[in-house]
């Protein structure tokens, strides 16, 4: 048992963090949120909006004051973040530690990545429409697809496919995964493709899978097989499951090498 | 508006009776210097009557409110503290107007007198004194302090006891090194007190002992001297003082002669109200001051929570042991980290070892683990006594408080 002592007072009026949709309080709540996020938005944050709600309702001139410095000179997220860790006494050194991995990985993250982030988190939160539009914006920002990005086009293709697949539109699902498979070449999209065609019951899809993909037709078969075996509310089930979203397997990989 | 380029003026107040007597001083001065009304006397006395002129729209103090209430210029409101003390309401032009807010007025324009003896001064500490403090008096003084209104200035409350400490222990050290004497002699009644230090420990604790001699008036030199030899016994005493209106009749012969055998003796009015002064200094934090007294109101216990301060484990004293209980209040706010329960250290200032109170959070709801912020307010009831109250604040739209109060009292 243990007493973190809370160093800062809490604000009367919140702040609001657009992308998490969430009214804050105080630094203890802040740094919690940033903690859990999948994605901490810079615009969320480095700027005078945010500075001001900690000097004026967080009565914390200090820190405001070092805040806006780091502001000026452009600094990155993890070093914008320190300050508050610092004044708040928080985290615990071990999760302080691991926010700023996160917070430096977002540092040097394209705005694709980042993008792809923000619809990420959307869609880890069941807000599928906004998550389909974002993912959507991305594709149309990115045009034609370059070689360096094209495994991260992929995956948000992907992702929407997931989207789709939870809103039960198996055929836009199915486009999604066939068009992420051509980009990511993942095993993964394919499977969902197939799984999308079984469940959308139109054997035209499944053909057209194995015109595109020719070299794959065992696996095709294996996965049909796989698939029809399975009675459609199983599998539908089953697919809660299955569908995850590609960041998080990126995520158990990233984890797993630095372990 | 505190003028920080202003020095800073320490104020006594000391109620006696139905009187006020107002002395006080600087970082720079020695002494203090009591107020008094009639400029080049020793008239230090301020009767406790305040006059509402009608037709001038103010109020008058003192001896001034008495000769206009007289010539029939405005009503007369006596016995300020103790109508105050007593919740009492007075009618000011027609108005409802409760005693605590005449109280506050007196005081203010007392403090502003002072003020304006020293004009490149402004108050910066203010104890009020009284002979007894009781929880009425507390009370009452608690609402006068929040109606006061000046900026800045942070007010204590102590009985003259403690006056009397402050005061003997602040003057030269051949006057302070062995016991202190006083002796009190008011409406034929004579008391006395007794100062004493343990002087090997640091800070050096005080201790005062008080006896009452009872009603003198038939014999007061022969029983006055009874008292001194009685009081004194064998031990060594470095000063004497005495006060009260008594001593001033010039019935001192023989008692007299006693008193002086081996120590000084001192007379006057306003020791209350100059101990008071230098007790404002002292809490002002302006003089080194090396003594604790366990007074009647003296908080006996500390209480403490152990809590992570930046990642460093600490003791947070809330309650501290040697303070006026009612001044001792103490709060914080913290993050549950792990078990739903908080851990008070109950300790004794003269024992090595703590009791540890755990204060189980009954109820609270089912939560990820540090979203929980809880207010802890330590409050005195009396010098051993604490009521701990804990409210959760739970954690803005993470987790939105439960409205959940505990409460405890803890003791030794």
């Amino acid at each position: 048992m243990s007493l973190v002592l809370c160093k800062c007072r809490s604000a009367e009026q919140p702040f609001y963090i657009r992308s998490g949709k969430l009214n804050i309080y105080s630094l203890e709540e802040l740094l919690f949120y940033a903690a859990g996020a999948v994605f901490i938005d810079r615009d969320d944050f480095m700027n005078a909006d945010f500075t001001g709600w900690i000097r004026k309702n967080l009565e914390n001139a200090e820190l405001a004051d070092e805040l806006d410095k780091k502001l000026k000179s452009k600094a990155p997220l993890v070093d914008f973040f320190k300050p508050i860790e610092e004044a708040s006494g928080y985290l615990s050194e071990v999760q302080a530690g691991k926010l700023n991995l996160s917070l430096n990985k977002f540092d040097h993250m394209s705005p694709l990545e980042l993008g792809k982030r923000l619809a990420d988190d959307f869609l880890s939160k069941g807000m599928l429409k906004k998550a389909i539009l974002t993912y959507k914006k991305l594709l149309s920002d990115v045009g034609d697809t370059r070689t360096s990005s094209a495994s991260v086009v992929g995956d948000i293709m992907h992702n929407q496919g997931v989207a789709y697949a939870r809103f039960f539109d198996f055929h836009e699902a199915y486009n999604c995964f066939v068009a992420a498979y051509r980009s990511n070449h993942r095993v993964e999209s394919l499977n969902e493709a197939v799984d999308c065609a079984v469940l959308a019951e139109d054997n035209s899809l499944l053909k057209e899978l194995n015109t595109l993909f020719k070299t794959s037709y065992e696996h095709i078969e294996k996965e049909v097989k796989r698939a029809s075996s399975i009675h459609t509310a199983s599998l539908m089930e089953a697919r809660k499951n299955a569908d995850q979203p590609f960041d998080d397997i990126n995520e158990k990989y990233l984890v797993a090498c630095e372990d | 508006m505190f003028n920080k380029d202003k020095k800073k003026l320490y104020i006594g107040l000391d109620f006696s009776g139905d009187n006020a007597m107002i002395s006080f001083t600087t970082d720079s001065l020695d002494n203090p210097s009591t107020l008094s009304i009639t400029p080049g006397r020793e008239e230090f006395s301020i009767p406790l009557y305040m006059c509402y002129q009608k037709e001038e729209k103010r109020f008058s103090y003192g001896d001034e409110a008495l000769r206009f209430s007289r010539a029939g210029l405005g009503e007369l409101y006596d016995k300020i503290l103790s109508r105050a003390c007593k919740g009492q309401k007075a009618f000011v032009d027609g108005e409802a107007y409760e005693y605590t807010r005449l109280l506050a007025r007196f005081i203010k324009r007392l403090v502003r007198m002072c003020e304006t003896m020293m004009p490149d001064h402004t108050a910066g500490q203010l104890v009020l004194t009284v002979e007894t403090l009781t929880l009425n008096v507390i009370e009452t003084f608690d609402k006068v302090i929040e109606l006061l209104e000046i900026p800045d200035l942070r007010v204590h409350i102590m009985d003259h006891r403690e006056c009397f400490y402050y005061y003997a222990l602040s003057q030269p050290v051949e006057l302070s090194q062995n016991n202190i004497a006083l002796f009190e002699y008011e409406n034929e009644i004579l008391k006395g007190m007794t100062l004493k230090r343990l002087q090997k420990s640091y800070p050096q604790l005080v201790d005062i002992e008080e006896r009452d001699f009872g009603n003198i008036a038939y014999a007061p030199d022969d029983c006055f001297s009874d008292a001194i030899t009685q009081m004194f016994g064998k031990d060594i005493y470095s000063a004497a003082y005495l006060v009260g209106d008594g001593f001033s009749e010039g019935w001192m012969k023989e008692s007299l002669k006693l008193l002086c055998r081996g120590r000084r003796a001192f007379q006057g009015q306003n020791l209350y109200s100059k101990g008071a002064s230098y007790a404002a200094r002292i809490s002002g934090g302006a003089v080194k001051w090396g003594y604790v007294y366990m007074g009647l109101h003296t908080m006996k216990f500390n209480v403490s929570i152990k809590v992570n301060d930046g990642g460093n484990t600490s003791f947070l004293t809330l309650v501290s042991a040697g303070g006026r209980w009612f001044e001792s209040s103490g709060n914080c706010q913290v993050i549950l980290d792990g078990e739903n329960a908080v851990d008070f250290w109950i300790h004794l200032p003269d024992r090595r070892d703590a009791k540890i109170e755990n204060f189980l959070l009954r109820g609270l709801p089912e939560r990820e683990n540090k979203t929980t912020r809880i207010d802890i307010m330590a409050k005195p009831v009396s010098d051993h006594e604490v009521r701990l109250i804990i409210k959760d604040l739970g954690f803005g739209e993470i987790a939105p408080s439960s409205g959940k109060v505990w409460e405890a009292l803890v003791s030794v």
